[in-house]
């Protein structure tokens, strides 16, 4: 594993206290100026979309299964497993309450997708009650407002330690700052608890990704996701291909933003995919050298999508 | 300024799984020292062992046991900063009381170990390093932390085999319900802990050290949940090579114990170099000895391992070469 970190393991934000940024390893060659250079003048060609198949078969698409619930199926979202999980372990309001239900099938969700994700490199996450016991992932971690208060402010607040960000009831919300990336959605609450989910990136996944990466889908709700289009070497113009399965017809919001910089965007458009599986290619190029950069990638609510294939490779 | 390797890679796959060890940064004056790596992964040859021994231990009292200097939990900052498990479920209790139709009882107690690992974090944190930590019902919804997780079972299941499993990258290990286990492998240092159980649901506690502090200079506490105290890991660093280091290191305890203390090596922590035994009295402890090894003291693994059911706080440890 050859290349240079963009950011540091650890940091200290203005409180002083210490963090860990999410952090992508950007090619041998880069340099700071090549790369400032390389981003300014990144130039996008046509971006073609071509439908391979119409169907849209989860067999296909080799997901992992969860490796905390290995004996559930593969699913793409939990309420495809819920009513399992409701079946083996039924609410007694003694030690079983429903929101366990959503988070149980959350967290089967979750760590297929960590799964996926980790075999090229470091997300990660946890599904449960924001209130109590609560749910933190590394340094971020869901404000201990109670189920009530969420409900009616209809809102509750991811803290992360460059800041935070409010998460819609029944909704998500993407956390980006300079060199951190994480993500929260609530999915509902019961009570005095809310079911609330919190993702963060350690390490940026890099190209070539050649299994399939889905995204997370919590009861409808879609996580987006975040990857490092590395080109294979250095070069003038690189031919960047996706492979997207989708379960229905969307239009989904893609940018490419700086590793040295994530709140910097370089470019953004919006993907047109059809059901079923699409592929698509443009060509990138720019000078001194196509740089590395950050794809951040958010599927529409209620669908399914499946990342099955991310090259990007030097033709010139 | 000083130049540093790490001793394992970010990540790893074994046998087609990726794991991320436990790392620990070794300084280069020891890494130009050590012989040509012999190590391959898990199937590898073990390094020699070091001629090493333990000299002049001493340990005084200077001061009373307090808790001041320990870190809050950032997720809940009117928690009280405390080892006292009792208080701090006091406090769960009274945010989220039983008679809520939500609540149930496996959750306080879920609850109460999570503040616990949250503080615990902040310290070693504060120390400049890097501990993760998870605790939870691994029936529903599950305990996973990083690359290792508690087997999904009923709790009647666990209760009634006497042991819960916890599965890790290198193999899995038994916890004892309730009870504790320490996972020592060559690239991975964790921790787990079963609380209680009831038919259905358990609360376990999970710990993993990703990148340990050295020589901390500050107050770090040992967790301890329903009285299962939990080791701590730090690197012990010297500033040049030398056969001798003299190791000064201030240790808090409620009451009197012996607190076992041993040193591993950073190419494989399952290797122990050398060990010993430290017999505390309640309130501040100074410990201090001189730690001979041929033929120089490397960068180590310092495990320190307390008695259950003590109040135990690593105050600091500091490494000086005569």
């Amino acid at each position: 594993m050859e290349g240079i970190w963009n950011f540091p393991l650890e940091r200290r934000n203005r409180e002083g206290k210490l963090y860990f940024p999410t952090r992508a390893l950007l090619p041998p060659w880069t340099t700071r100026e090549a790369q400032a250079e390389g981003e300014r003048r990144l130039e996008i060609g046509e971006i073609r979309i071509s439908l391979v198949s119409s169907k849209f078969d989860i067999e296909e698409l080799k997901l992992s299964r969860s490796s905390l619930f290995p004996h559930l199926p593969v699913a793409l979202d939990s309420l495809d497993i819920q009513s399992t999980i409701e079946h083996e372990a039924p609410v007694d309001n003694v030690e079983i309450v429903e929101w366990m239900h959503d988070s149980a099938a959350d967290n089967a969700i979750l760590t297929a997708r960590i799964e996926e994700y980790n075999k090229y490199s470091r997300i990660a996450g946890k599904c449960g009650d924001g209130y109590v016991p609560g749910v933190r992932v590394s340094d971020i971690y869901f404000a201990k407002t109670d189920g009530y208060t969420v409900a009616r402010e209809r809102k509750g607040t991811l803290v992360t330690p460059r800041g935070r960000v409010t998460i819609p009831l029944g909704g998500g919300n993407t956390f980006i700052a300079s060199d951190l990336l994480a993500w929260g959605g609530i999915r509902s609450t019961s009570g005095i608890q809310y079911s609330c989910q919190a993702l963060k990136w350690e390490q940026l996944a890099a190209t070539p990704i050649t299994s399939s990466i889905a995204f997370p889908s919590y009861a409808g709700i879609a996580a987006p996701n975040f990857f490092l289009q590395k080109p294979d070497k250095e070069g003038k113009r690189v031919r960047v291909s996706l492979t997207i399965a989708s379960d229905k017809s969307q239009s989904m919001p893609i940018s490419y933003r700086s590793p040295s910089d994530y709140t910097k965007v370089i470019d953004s458009t919006t993907l047109s995919l059809d059901k079923g599986v699409s592929e698509i290619s443009f060509v990138v190029a720019s000078y001194p050298s196509v740089p590395a950069v950050v794809l951040y990638a958010a599927p529409v609510s209620g669908t399914k999508t499946v990342l099955r294939e991310y090259r990007a490779e030097v033709i010139e | 300024m000083k130049k540093y390797l790490w001793n394992f890679p970010e990540e790893r796959r074994i046998f087609g799984v990726t794991e991320f060890p436990t790392r620990v940064s070794i300084p280069n004056w020891d890494v130009i020292r050590r012989p040509p790596s012999i190590k391959a992964g898990p199937l590898s040859i073990p390094p020699p062992p070091r001629p090493a021994m333990v000299a002049n231990l001493s340990v005084k009292v200077i001061g009373d046991y307090n808790e001041k200097g320990l870190c809050s939990a950032p997720s809940d900052s009117k928690a009280p900063v405390t080892l006292s498990y009792s208080s701090i479920k006091k406090h769960i209790e009274k945010i989220a009381p039983i008679e809520d139709p939500a609540i149930v009882k496996w959750m306080q107690f879920s609850a109460t170990d999570g503040l616990i690992c949250e503080m615990t974090e902040e310290e070693y944190k504060r120390a400049g390093s890097n501990l993760a930590s998870t605790s939870g019902d691994p029936y529903i919804p599950g305990c996973k932390l990083d690359d290792i997780r508690f087997k999904s079972e009923k709790g009647s299941t666990v209760a009634g085999r006497g042991n819960a499993v916890l599965v890790t990258p290198h193999g899995n290990i038994d916890v004892p319900v309730p009870g504790k286990a320490t996972g020592i492998f060559e690239d991975l240092l964790c921790f787990a802990a079963v609380t209680g159980a009831w038919v259905k649901q358990w609360t376990g506690v999970l710990l993993k050290w990703k990148n340990l502090t050295k020589n901390p200079s500050s107050r770090i506490r040992f967790p301890s949940f329903s009285g299962l105290v939990a080791p701590q890991f730090i690197g012990h660093e010297a500033d040049v090579a030398f056969p001798t280091n003299y190791v000064v290191m201030h240790v808090s305890t409620d009451k009197p114990q012996t607190m076992k203390v041993k040193y591993r090596e950073t190419s494989d922590y399952t290797q122990e170099i050398t060990s010993l035994d430290v017999d505390l009295k309640k309130g501040k402890n100074e410990v201090s000895y001189t730690l001979l090894i041929l033929p120089y003291v490397p960068t180590m693994v310092v495990e320190l391992i307390p008695e259950d059911k003590t109040s135990t706080i690593l105050d600091d440890y500091s490494v000086s070469v005569p």
